[in-house]
């Protein structure tokens, strides 16, 4: 009981406290004004107190102010200078905004860059199918046009594993591992190798990424009609000339076994991105590639000026 | 305060662009403009720049007054330039080369009575030296509160308008800035003189 007192004693000698300096304005309201002096009646603290204030008060209010330097007037003359202090706020003004939009659109770049390679490295590294098929399809037609620009490697070991690569060079290189020996072939042996694929190479090479029942339709394509599969790319005789020479200097190129009808459990991941390497330039030409460098150009504009405001900001 | 002059007519006749109607408001509130100004920056030359900039900022703005009290209008442009000025020098620390070689401010040409005494003249100097050195203690926001208060004779309504706060802040701000005043005057009792102190019968 008697801690409650005490409690609300305490409690109502801190209010008094903080409403002593609005008393002495004159600012309370009438009940205010009336707690404040009901308090005053019983305590010497507060009292004492406002002694201390209305001194204060008091002595700000006589204190001796400077007389006017000047007249303040305005005349047309300062009105077309330049003022000293306004532009300076505009200006602060405009530098903070001007640093909040870097920052914003620094964040921005930094999330949309972040996000692209993120989507980037998800897609590589789940091997995704979809977009892995046509690019190896396109890899596999234009080598019978345009075969100089592209590198065949086929590697078959006893897990029967396929690799295909592109490259940009002009050197060709094809390797066929059989199961009971490696052939390598340079030079014009591996471009006409290239140039007239053979029929397990042709084989091969959709299987990286086919589904099963694609691969073996072609498969058995391939196998009924072995002709079409080697005179489909036309070759010029030179080329076919040069297949027989690369025969004769002992570089045995034996036709691999038929494809596996299955898919290789390695291969769809490495041909996929390795394959779609030729999308690469058309990527760069994506929305999402053109906004990344507006952004990038952008903070790169506001990073300049920000850092130049800096300097002449007062 | 102004009752002279019709105060609104002028105001309007300077939101049309007439500048001396406008000087005329000018020569109404510089003494006060100018001491606000002098307490919230504790300097003479920065004082009367910043009052001459408030009137210019002013003059441009007139056309924004959109009625209420003028008074609350001109000191709100009048603390601000302040306040830009105080944020500057919190910027840019460094004192000039005068200020750090003169170890206390030469008082300024204060209000010079003809029947005051010169040793009355001194010390209403030295008063206005302590008191100046107490305020300038204060954080900014509770300096202008003080200042519009205990200077301009603004009550708290008006000192809220002026400083666009709530009335529950101004209180509060004017509160702790007199409390910490008093606590600054009452160590500073012997350099006051002995008029100007605490008497036990005050």
């Amino acid at each position: 009981m008697l801690d409650f007192l005490r409690r609300r004693i305490k409690s109502e000698h801190a209010q008094t406290q903080a409403m002593l300096s609005a008393y002495v304005d004159g600012e309370l309201t009438t009940r205010e004004q009336q707690r404040v002096e009901a308090h005053l009646a019983h305590c010497d603290a507060c009292v004492e107190e406002l002694r201390t204030l209305r001194y204060t008060k008091g002595l700000l209010s006589k204190a001796p102010m400077p007389q006017l330097p000047r007249s303040f007037v305005v005349r047309q003359a300062d009105l077309e200078e330049r003022p000293v202090m306004a532009p300076r706020r505009g200006f602060g003004l405009a530098y903070a905004y001007l640093k909040g939009a870097t920052a914003v659109i620094a964040v921005a770049f930094a999330l949309l860059v972040a996000g692209d390679l993120i989507a980037q490295l998800s897609l590589g590294t789940s091997g995704v199918m979809l977009p892995a098929m046509a690019p190896a399809e396109r890899v596999y037609e234009g080598e019978q046009e345009a075969p100089a620009e592209s590198t065949i490697v086929v590697q078959k070991a006893v897990q029967e594993t396929v690799v295909v690569e592109k490259a940009v060079e002009e050197q060709v290189e094809e390797v066929v591992v059989t199961k009971e020996r490696v052939v390598t072939k340079e030079g014009e042996v591996q471009k006409a190798a290239i140039d007239t694929p053979s029929p397990a190479v042709r084989q091969a090479l959709p299987t990286a990424s086919l589904p099963p029942r694609e691969v073996e339709q072609q498969a058995v394509e391939s196998l009924a009609l072995p002709e079409d599969a080697v005179g489909g790319g036309a070759p010029p005789p030179t080329e076919v000339a040069a297949v027989e020479k690369a025969s004769d200097a002992d570089a045995t190129v034996t036709p691999t076994p038929l494809p596996s009808t299955t898919p290789f459990p390695t291969v769809p991941e490495e041909a996929a991105s390795v394959a779609s390497m030729g999308m690469e330039s058309r990527r760069w030409l994506s929305p999402i590639r053109l906004v990344e460098i507006g952004l990038g150009g952008l903070a790169l504009l506001l990073l300049t000026i920000t850092l130049i405001a800096r300097r002449q900001q007062p | 305060m102004v009752q002279s002059i019709d105060e609104q007519a002028l105001i309007a006749a300077a939101q049309r662009g007439d500048l001396d109607a406008f000087n005329q408001l000018v020569i109404h509130y510089q003494r006060l403009a100018y001491h606000v100004a002098y307490r919230i920056l504790g300097e003479a030359d920065a004082s009367a720049d910043a009052t001459q900039d408030a009137f210019l900022r002013a003059y441009k703005a007139i056309k924004q007054y959109r009625g209420g009290s003028f008074k609350a209008w001109i000191l709100r442009i009048v603390t601000n330039t302040c306040y830009d000025q105080l944020r500057l020098k919190q910027r840019r620390p460094t004192a000039s080369l005068e200020a750090l070689l003169v170890a206390e401010p030469a008082p300024g040409p204060f209000f010079v009575d003809q029947a005051e005494s010169p040793e009355a003249y001194v010390e209403r100097q030295e008063l206005g030296r302590t008191l100046q050195a107490g305020i300038n203690a204060l954080p900014p926001d509770q300096r202008i509160a003080l200042t519009l208060c205990d200077v301009a004779d603004m009550n708290y309504q008006e000192i809220a308008q002026t400083m666009n706060v709530s009335l529950g802040t101004v209180k509060s701000r004017i509160s702790r800035a007199r409390a910490k005043l008093r606590n600054y005057l009452l160590t500073q009792q012997e350099l006051l003189p002995a008029q100007y102190r605490l008497r036990d019968d005050a």
